[in-house]
């Protein structure tokens, strides 16, 4: 299909499914939840608030939904709800319980724990390790870059609120700064530098 | 079908340019980003959507009806950080209700420990408030000065439906409590 036709495509999809035709409802969800659910995970939501924030944006779309004029809006669209309702729900759980959000928190291994070492394979701790040793900004952009299927770099510029032009070059940054933390974890140990 | 891939395919290994520049799949980058890449989803995985999801999003359809003036979230007191107590304040506003200089507005106290929705609505009429969750309908009165309670605490997906003497239905945005 050319970028054509797919748009007209999802045009129609969007028309029929806003005109409440089951089938295509269910064309856009399945196309978009997968999606949606990369970014709510970007954002490390629980599964519980990450199914009602994608929810919510699925509500809003049948709300609004008539007045997109571009049906290849629709994922950027869709994906920025999720994100700003990820943020205000992110933001009061810090302030009901500051400490219980934190990414680092959430991430499942210690980095010293040879058994994660054991079940995991030397290589996967490590890439994981170099990945939790990122800035934020990055970490946000290659764990959207490795949602599958993949998100446009429309959708990731709307969750990133960058130009679509700049998300190819951070890309690259971002990758060199992964594989420069993952080669200097070779010769240096990885616990922030306890020996 | 397959035609069509194939021809994509070819089109992307031998044409590696700008051209793509806004298909995140084919872009111009190099093997060894990529496999780093394929390597990260692999040590950093994204879980796996719960089934209950696909379902859950089908339903919502049924939902799609509107036959009142949406009002749409302006601010929350979750975004802006303005906070005193537990409480959340959300403001909705419908700008088309009374004309756009006149908008119809929401003011909503969404408080913990009491578990009361407290609201206010200007320019004040009285009417009836129906709160909509995924468990029902609740319903309430609102009074001459605009004001109404419902005794209810909210956790999750809400929205109002409010009807007051002499206008049109106002319905708030689908809101995440």
């Amino acid at each position: 299909m050319t970028a054509v036709e797919a748009r007209n495509e999802q045009g129609e999809t969007i028309a029929a499914a806003l005109g409440g035709c089951q089938a295509a409802w269910a064309v856009l969800v399945d196309r978009f939840n997968p999606k949606l659910w990369g970014v709510a995970w970007s954002h490390r939501l629980d599964e519980a608030t990450a199914n009602d924030v994608i929810q919510i944006a699925w509500m809003r779309f049948l709300e609004r939904g008539h007045t997109l004029r571009d049906p290849d809006a629709l994922g950027p669209w869709l994906a920025t709800i999720v994100r700003n309702e990820a943020r205000r729900l992110l933001e009061r759980q810090r302030r009901n319980s500051p400490s219980d959000y934190e990414w680092d928190n959430l991430a499942d291994d210690d980095p010293d724990d040879p058994f994660a070492v054991l079940i995991d394979g030397e290589r996967r701790v490590a890439v994981r390790n170099a990945f939790k040793r990122l800035g934020e900004p990055c970490r946000e952009l290659l764990q959207l870059l490795t949602v599958d299927p993949a998100l446009s770099y429309a959708e990731v510029a709307a969750v990133l609120d960058k130009p679509i032009g700049s998300i190819g070059a951070t890309r690259q940054r971002c990758i060199a700064r992964l594989r420069q933390l993952l080669d200097h974890s070779v010769y240096q140990d990885d616990g922030d530098g306890l020996l | 079908m397959n035609d069509s891939n194939m021809n994509d395919s070819n089109m992307n290994d031998s044409n590696m340019n700008a051209s793509n520049m806004n298909d995140s799949n084919e872009p111009n980058h190099s093997p060894a980003d990529n496999l780093l890449l394929a390597e990260l989803a692999d040590a950093v995985p994204t879980p796996p959507m719960p089934a209950t999801l696909r379902a859950a999003c089908l339903d919502l359809l049924t939902w799609r009806t509107i036959d009142a003036e949406l009002a749409e979230l302006l601010e929350s007191s979750m975004l802006t950080g303005v906070r005193s107590d537990d409480t959340d304040h959300l403001t909705f506003e419908a700008k088309s209700a009374r004309g756009e200089d006149d908008p119809t507005r929401i003011e909503l106290s969404l408080g913990d420990r009491h578990g009361m929705v407290v609201g206010q609505i200007t320019p004040p009429a009285a009417g009836d408030v129906t709160l909509q969750t995924g468990s029902g309908l609740t319903a309430a009165s609102v009074d001459e000065a605009g004001r109404f309670t419902i005794p209810t605490s909210l956790r999750g997906m809400f929205r109002l439906r409010i009807e007051l003497i002499g206008r049109r239905p106002l319905i708030t945005s689908w809101t995440l409590a």
